[in-house]
């Protein structure tokens, strides 16, 4: 009843486990970047004005808590602007005959293979920002509660284009069940 | 199924509506009794001291018109909420009808129609042929009484069930029997009603001692006991070292300790209680469970629904070669509250091993495990000689766990997505998770740790073992005796007539039109959608069936 593994390939780099240098992955819009920046901008900024009252203020023991407040805000906003970087950088997906592959995350790896077959939806969504940006969010759910299939950030284009050829993709697998 | 037992059934145009049992309001309303209860506290208001005057009033020192106040007010109460309750029950009825509209030379559909409510009617069609599993439960004070309640499980989850309470015991099997004839399950089993009723056709599996289970469950929570014992052991020392007034300032420590012993003794109370009178019954595709001390509960489980099977072996249990098996079971009863259920609450290993194969057709017994990565002694230093994977046949197995050894079993027909994921500390060390989503609930199949370079073989091989088992046409005949016609449909078009329309609960009607595809910048609700995707896994169940039988076949 039991069967061994298949063989084991050479050793490969750990970057070839998410991102199969055989297959053409696709990148997200680096507008992407835009967007998800936006509330980084907002806290920074949030940061600033903390800091400069702070400065204002008369000499008392709160200017020193309320700068400490705002070079923080200002801090962790900086390291998020870097982070988005390698996000969106990092965010791809590759078709294959049979499924769909995306893969994001740089610190927390992730990739999900999601058969055409088993899509139930294939949602296309954008918020005013992205609208603005001209992109939108593909959402993939299957059965599970528990699948993590996102592709934020493609060209609306793209996105519509993208959902259609999975849709076909879903009905042709799912009738041949 | 003959004519003429169909006949017998009335048809949809004039149902003739079956009563519940009469003593159903009285049982119904045991919370009642707390509103009387409250009710009369606050009538005696302001203070609770004349209650205990009551108390003196009821031993000869009485005064009159006080305790004629209160006896009114009582039966004042219970009279309007009696009145109530049988309004109420002659406002609800239910009746098993044929619906022989559409039946171009297909079996006959048979729907159960259930009308109650008096200020918000609710009438609810249950089409019998989408029902999962009916099962009949007694809790304690109708069991007392002889009666019982019967439960029709749909395929939409959870929140999808009818609860027939209550009806004679008798005559809730005698029902359940009926509304078996018509579900895809009940039908295989009796495609001819020359045969008798399933009922008879199973075959007892198992019968749990409530001694072992009792030895086990104590066993199991032992640390409990030893927690306490310690605890009891401080308490002393300190007593004895620092005087006892340092014990008692130390009471509020302890107090935590105390609450959080209580909550697991009354777990394992609640454990042994539910798990009492264990018996197994085996039918054609499912297995009947019943169980209980004071509520009897009887439970289906459909085999061809299992999504994962895990043999669980705590440290204790190890020692005596004993495990439990546990069973997942796609949509109805997973809700989180209630533990998981158990397939066998305890059981001998290799019985419990030999069990899971019969059923299954998935051997777990010595699966020549594949180690994870070399370095995973980095991150898992106690547990990582256990973990492990194997690819049977049919599923994947996962063996995880230092103190509580688990084997998980997944089907490879119902994964519905696989992902690797890699942390930093990963990373760094070569390894990587493999995951299995399952249809349904947030728990899902693990291989941690595996060596990041053949990570991606192990994903790639269960992706495609996955479709294989998906796909294949099996040699059976493809046919599905309860679900007709099903080869044939494309998936969307089998949600829209899906199961039941149950009426006044807007949330569980199936949203008609193609769910599939065209749910781009609509308004639904995550919820609704996830819903509607699960509604449809359950849809395709019938060729999973197909695998389980497959994989009995084998055996």
């Amino acid at each position: 009843m039991n069967e061994s593994m298949p063989d084991r390939p050479a050793r490969t780099r750990s970057d070839d486990l998410f991102r199969d240098p055989d297959l053409t992955w696709r990148a997200v819009s680096p507008r992407l970047a835009v967007e998800r920046r936006l509330p980084v901008v907002v806290v920074a900024l949030l940061g600033l004005a903390i800091g400069l009252v702070g400065l204002l203020v008369p000499p008392s023991p709160w200017d020193v808590v309320l700068a400490a407040i705002g070079a923080t805000l200002l801090l962790s906003s900086a390291v998020a602007w870097v982070m988005v970087e390698r996000v969106v950088k990092n965010w791809r997906y590759a078709e294959r005959a049979q499924d769909l592959l995306v893969t994001h995350g740089r610190l927390y790896r992730r990739l999900t293979v999601i058969p055409y077959g088993r899509m139930q939806v294939i949602e296309v969504s954008a918020n005013p920002v992205s609208t603005r940006l001209d992109i939108a969010t593909v959402t993939l759910v299957t059965a599970s509660a528990s699948t993590d299939a996102r592709i934020p950030g493609l060209p609306t284009a793209e996105a519509h284009a993208l959902r259609d050829r999975l849709a076909a993709k879903g009905e042709a697998m799912t009738a041949g069940l | 199924m003959t004519e003429q037992h169909i006949d017998k059934v009335p048809r949809l145009a004039d149902p003739h509506l079956r009563r519940l049992h009469p003593l159903t309001p009285l049982l119904r309303s045991w919370g009642a009794v707390g509103v009387i209860t409250a009710a009369a506290l606050g009538a005696f208001g302001d203070d609770v001291d004349q209650l205990v005057w009551v108390w003196h009033a009821l031993q000869g020192d009485a005064d009159i018109p006080l305790l004629l106040r209160a006896a009114a007010l009582l039966v004042g109460v219970a009279a309007v909420l009696l009145a109530a309750g049988w309004v109420s029950w002659r406002m609800t009825g239910f009746a098993l009808v044929v619906d022989r509209t559409n039946d171009e030379g297909r079996d006959p559909v048979g729907t159960l129609l259930y009308h109650r409510g008096v200020l918000v009617r609710q009438r609810s069609r249950v089409r019998l042929d989408r029902v999962q599993s009916v099962d009949v439960n007694q809790p304690l004070v109708p069991r007392l009484l002889g009666l019982a309640l019967v439960s029709l499980d749909m395929a939409a989850g959870a929140g999808a069930s009818v609860r027939l309470a209550y009806l004679r015991e008798s005559e809730a099997w005698q029902l359940r029997d009926e509304i078996l004839r018509f579900t895809p399950t009940g039908r295989s089993t009796v495609a001819d009603s020359t045969r008798p009723p399933p009922q008879r056709e199973q075959q007892l599996v198992a019968r749990i001692s409530t001694r072992r289970l009792v030895q086990a469950t104590l066993l199991e929570g032992v640390w409990v006991w030893v927690l306490l014992f310690v605890v009891v052991l401080a308490g002393l020392g300190v007593g004895i070292g620092f005087g006892w007034q340092a014990l008692l300032g130390s009471l509020p420590a302890v107090f935590g300790v105390l609450i959080a012993l209580f909550v697991v003794l009354r777990n394992q109370v609640a454990v042994m209680l539910r798990d009492a009178n264990f018996t197994l019954l085996r039918a054609a595709s499912a297995i009947r469970i019943s169980s209980g001390l004071l509520s009897t509960v009887n439970r289906t489980v459909e085999l061809d629904r299992v999504q994962e099977v895990r043999i669980v072996e705590p440290l204790t249990w190890r020692w005596l070669g004993w495990a439990r098996v546990e069973v997942d079971v796609a949509g109805a009863r997973s809700d989180s509250s209630s533990p998981a259920a158990s397939l066998m609450p305890v059981a001998e290993s290799g019985e419990a091993v030999q069990f899971v194969d019969s059923v299954l057709g998935a051997d777990l017994a010595d699966p020549r495990v594949d180690g994870p990565g070399s370095s995973a002694r980095w991150v898992d230093p106690l547990g990582y000689r256990v973990l492990g994977v194997t690819l049977l046949d049919l599923g994947a197995v996962s063996r995880r766990g230092r103190w509580r050894r688990t084997r998980s079993f997944v089907p490879y027909a119902r994964v519905q997505s696989v992902s690797v994921r890699q942390g930093w500390l990963q990373r760094r060390l070569g390894l990587a998770t493999v995951h299995l989503d399952m249809p349904g609930g947030v728990r899902r199949w693990t291989a941690p740790h595996r060596d990041a370079s053949e990570a991606l073989t192990l994903v790639n091989e269960l992706v495609e073992r996955a479709r294989r088992q998906r796909a294949t046409p099996w040699s059976q005949p493809a046919k599905d005796p309860g679900d007709p016609g099903a080869e044939d449909q494309p998936e969307h078009e089998a949600t829209q007539e899906l199961a039941s329309t149950v009426q006044g609960r807007p949330g569980d009607v199936v949203q008609p039109g193609d769910e599939e595809h065209d749910h781009a910048e609509s308004g639904q609700t995550d919820r609704e959608r996830r819903r509607q995707a699960q509604q449809h896994e359950h849809e395709d169940h019938p060729r999973d069936r197909q695998a389980w039988q497959r994989g009995e076949a084998q055996q």
